[in-house]
């Protein structure tokens, strides 16, 4: 019911559109009446901050968007607990984690609504708890998964692990803890495989332990796949470094991915209020963080005097206001012609604002420069947790209700496909 | 709940059949003219023609506003300024004055305004009302002046308006050399006037003997005040108040501080906010937050120790027009606020938006929220109207013609 309004209120520009194509004039006032008739039977002003939640609805949206017309968004599965990563098995399952320490299956179509057995007991806490799933380049012969986690430290300290664990029926099996941080790390964490097989994963810091190089805070890590430390690291053998170190200066990495061709690795990166970031990461370079950002604090000082000096990498693309970034993936599919080549990333609200999440589609030259950004998926009024593209060539996405709760609202696996 | 959407779903299915043709990629292009490039052409969803009707709207923090559609029979409106009598001015670019009387649109545009060089971004601009209208009757227009050989430049004009016509029109100050782009013009509250001039290209806005992409402030009648900052200084002309910019469509006073707030085109990102002081440098075209449309970063590094760094900016960029700070009752929860329109997101066209601002007590933003985006027009400016309620001017995003030109009133909705 209480998404009538915000439905209305869409409708009504949308009506106007169809109605002016058929040269029809009279009937533009319904929609307003529409939205009068939704908020008296909704009982007057909402919060104060945000519009409605707006719930999906069973049957295909379409939308049209900038250069790929007509796509339709499907919803695969709801009832998730917030929904962290997803990952795509070779028999065409998929494996999504939930916050709160449970990895899922979705086959065809449907929410195995038994979790997998075997995964590490996780810290939950309004953020953070099991988070990235990824698996081993070789899965299909060694049948081994990656989880990244928030570890449980004695009574009260957490800090951030990954495990990794062989997938047998439903079941992780032969479960080990292959690198544990030094406590505490807390924060978001993602791990992607690069082309020759090794590792790397983020670690968040919100301070200058991004920049110290004896600490694992703030940092991408490189490791090789049982979690040992591969020899060509940029800071091997050199003191005072942490030798798993590939780049500093971060702060909280939600979003990482190695293109398929090219091999490079970026990652999506949030500032506090503006100076989201996707970074294009460079063995042994430092991206600044907290010494440079284009943001703010929370409270409304610059975070920095300065976006950038001297010895700091600037960011590829970033945001002001921020977006919440989330997942990041390279469109190289053929289902959507026209975004070939785009890259997308989640996004969970804008300028602080609830109920603004968005999936953003950023075009690119042949140089890796940005020529356009478009938001898609403002209509849903839900936080954007990762995008991956299917082995399909179709675009996935986890999506959840913007406000906290012990699972996340109304939580879905969508598909978006292009529309006939 | 679920038949809305299905409804919703039926009807955007309608409306993206028109354009469902034409998904060759525009890859290696920019975009940044648009409708005008016929690759880039294809890029966008179609426009929104506007309702009759008052749209009805939910807002984050004003839970329920109603647009009203005063007018929507304007062609490319620019600026909108308010007579003490209610009635209303509004610029058209491509060379008239219109009034609205009693919410209509008077068919006769006001007689007497300057010939201008109209087409492109060039054209009539900018109405303001000398601080002592009532007395004097004064108001003053920026537009882009034609001269020989096809070249022109900016000029600002003053005149007598008697209600229907301008009467002793004069230029009381014009650019020069020859040069283009947009222009506003305000006064602080100490009556002293201030105008933008732009600066895309070369060096002009670095400058200081050229009056092109400046802040420039003068007396009410074009002469220029001895305390201005460069005033007496060799190699600087004396009206710059400020420099380094690169083009301005925004210029207000605040209200309580007194300060002048520009808005300030960056490229593809980098849009910016300044607060202005005097003889500062804002830094374009040597540094910027933003790219150039073909991709390659503005300036190797956004930052150098000598240029002011903006107050509040936008990556990717919105194409900010008019600013305007809300002072009225009739939003409770928007007091305080900065509204800006913007003319398109992101490269992309009909993604136009208000963007409404929320600061702390120090004055630092707090919140940013996008507004109107459902219309999906070019926001080509924003004013608190005398009644408290926001009056908007809007635009299509079609080339030269702008199609539908309209002025939108914001009320708050029960």
């Amino acid at each position: 019911m209480s998404t009538l309004r915000t439905i209305a209120a869409v409708l009504l520009v949308v009506l106007a559109a169809a109605l002016s194509a058929d040269q029809q004039q009279s009937v533009e006032q319904q929609p307003a009446n529409l939205a009068d008739d939704a908020r008296r039977r909704n009982g007057g002003p909402a919060g104060a901050m945000g519009v409605d939640a707006v719930s999906l609805p069973s049957e295909p949206m379409i939308f049209d968007t900038a250069e790929q017309h007509r796509i339709r968004v499907v919803v695969v599965a709801k009832g998730f607990a917030h929904p962290w990563s997803l990952a795509f098995l070779p028999d065409g399952a998929m494996l999504v984690t939930e916050r709160a320490g449970f990895l899922r299956v979705v086959r065809n179509g449907v929410l195995d609504p038994r979790p997998i057995l075997g995964t590490p007991e996780v810290r939950v806490t309004s953020l953070w708890g099991l988070m990235d799933v990824a698996l081993h380049p070789r899965f299909s012969e060694n049948r081994l998964i990656y989880l990244s986690y928030l570890k449980p430290v004695g009574s009260d300290r957490s800090t951030m692990a990954l495990a990794r664990g062989r997938l047998e029926g439903g079941a992780l099996v032969d479960v080990k803890d292959i690198f544990v941080s030094d406590p505490p790390t807390a924060g978001s964490t993602r791990i992607a495989f690069g082309r020759d097989g090794l590792l790397f994963a983020t670690t968040t810091s919100d301070n200058l332990r991004a920049q110290d190089p004896g600490d694992l805070g703030g940092k991408i890590l490189r490791l090789r796949d049982d979690g040992s430390v591969p020899s060509e690291n940029p800071f091997i053998g050199r003191a005072g470094y942490r030798p798993e170190i590939y780049s500093l200066g971060h702060r909280s990495q939600v979003g990482l991915a190695v293109h398929p061709e090219s091999g490079a690795v970026w990652s999506t990166e949030h500032g506090r209020q503006g100076g989201d970031e996707v970074n294009f990461i460079l063995p042994g370079r430092n991206y600044g963080w907290p010494i440079v950002s284009y943001g703010t604090n929370y409270s409304g000082a610059r975070t920095s005097e300065r976006p950038w000096q001297d010895g700091t990498e600037q960011p590829l693309v970033y945001w002001v206001p921020s977006i919440g970034i989330t997942g990041i993936t390279f469109y190289t599919g053929d289902r959507f012609p026209s975004w070939k080549g785009n890259v997308f990333v989640g996004g969970l609200q804008r300028g602080r604002i609830s109920r603004t999440g968005r999936l953003e589609r950023i075009v690119f030259n042949s140089k890796w420069e940005e020529l356009r950004r478009e938001s898609l998926l403002t209509e849903l009024k839900k936080r954007v947790r990762d995008v991956r593209q299917g082995p399909d060539g179709l675009l996935y996405v986890l999506v959840e209700d913007d406000f906290s709760g012990p699972t996340g609202g109304e939580t879905a696996l969508l598909r978006i496909e292009p529309a006939p | 709940m679920t038949r809305s959407l299905l409804v919703l779903v039926s009807l955007v299915s309608v409306c993206a059949i028109g354009s469902a043709q034409g998904q060759q990629p525009a890859a290696e292009r920019p975009c940044s003219k648009g409708a005008l490039d016929p690759t880039c052409a294809k890029i966008g969803t179609p426009a929104v023609p506007l309702p009759d009707g008052p749209i009805v709207l939910d807002t984050a923090e004003q839970p329920r506003i109603r647009v009203v559609v005063i007018t929507k029979a304007l062609s490319r409106p620019w600026s909108v300024a308010f007579l003490p009598d209610g009635s209303m001015l509004i610029t058209e670019l491509p060379g008239r004055l219109r009034v609205i009387r009693d919410g209509k649109l008077d068919p006769q545009p006001v007689a007497g305004v300057p010939a201008v060089r109209a087409g492109g971004l060039a054209g009539l601009m900018d109405v303001a009302l000398h601080p002592r209208f009532a007395e004097n009757r004064l108001l003053y227009l920026t537009y882009s002046k034609p001269g020989d050989q096809r070249q022109y430049t900016i000029a600002l004009a003053r005149a007598r308006f008697d209600g229907k016509s301008l009467l002793d029109l004069r230029d009381i100050y014009v650019v020069e050399p020859m040069h283009t782009g947009a222009s506003r013009v305000a006064f602080d509250k100490d009556g002293m006037l201030y105008m933008t001039t732009a600066g895309y290209s070369g060096k002009r806005a670095q400058d200081p003997n050229d009056a092109a992409g400046k802040v420039l402030r003068l007396r009410d009648d074009g002469s220029i005040p001895p305390d201005n900052p460069f005033a007496g200084r060799p190699g600087h002309r004396p009206e710059i108040y400020t420099m380094g910019h690169r083009s301005n469509l925004g210029l207000a006073v605040h209200p309580e501080s007194g300060a002048l707030w520009t808005t300030e085109h960056g490229p593809n990102g980098g849009d910016e906010i300044n607060i202005l002081v005097p003889g500062r440098n804002y830094g374009w075209p040597l540094v910027s937050y933003g790219r150039m449309y073909d991709g390659p970063r503005q300036s190797e590094v956004p930052w150098q120790a000598t240029f002011e760094q903006p107050f509040i900016f936008w990556v990717p960029s919105i194409a900010p027009t008019g600013i305007a700070f809300y002072t009225g009752d009739r939003f409770p929860a928007w007091k305080g606020n900065a509204f800006v329109g913007g003319m398109r997101t992101g490269e992309l066209p009909r993604t136009g938006r208000v963007e409404r601002i929320a600061f702390n007590s120090r004055g630092e933003e707090m919140r940013r929220e996008s507004l109107l985006l459902e219309l999906k027009k070019r926001i080509r400016d924003i004013r608190q109207g005398p009644d408290g309620f926001l009056y908007v001017l809007t635009e299509d995003d079609m080339g030269g013609a702008g199609g539908e030109g309209a002025l939108l009133r914001i009320e708050p909705a029960q």
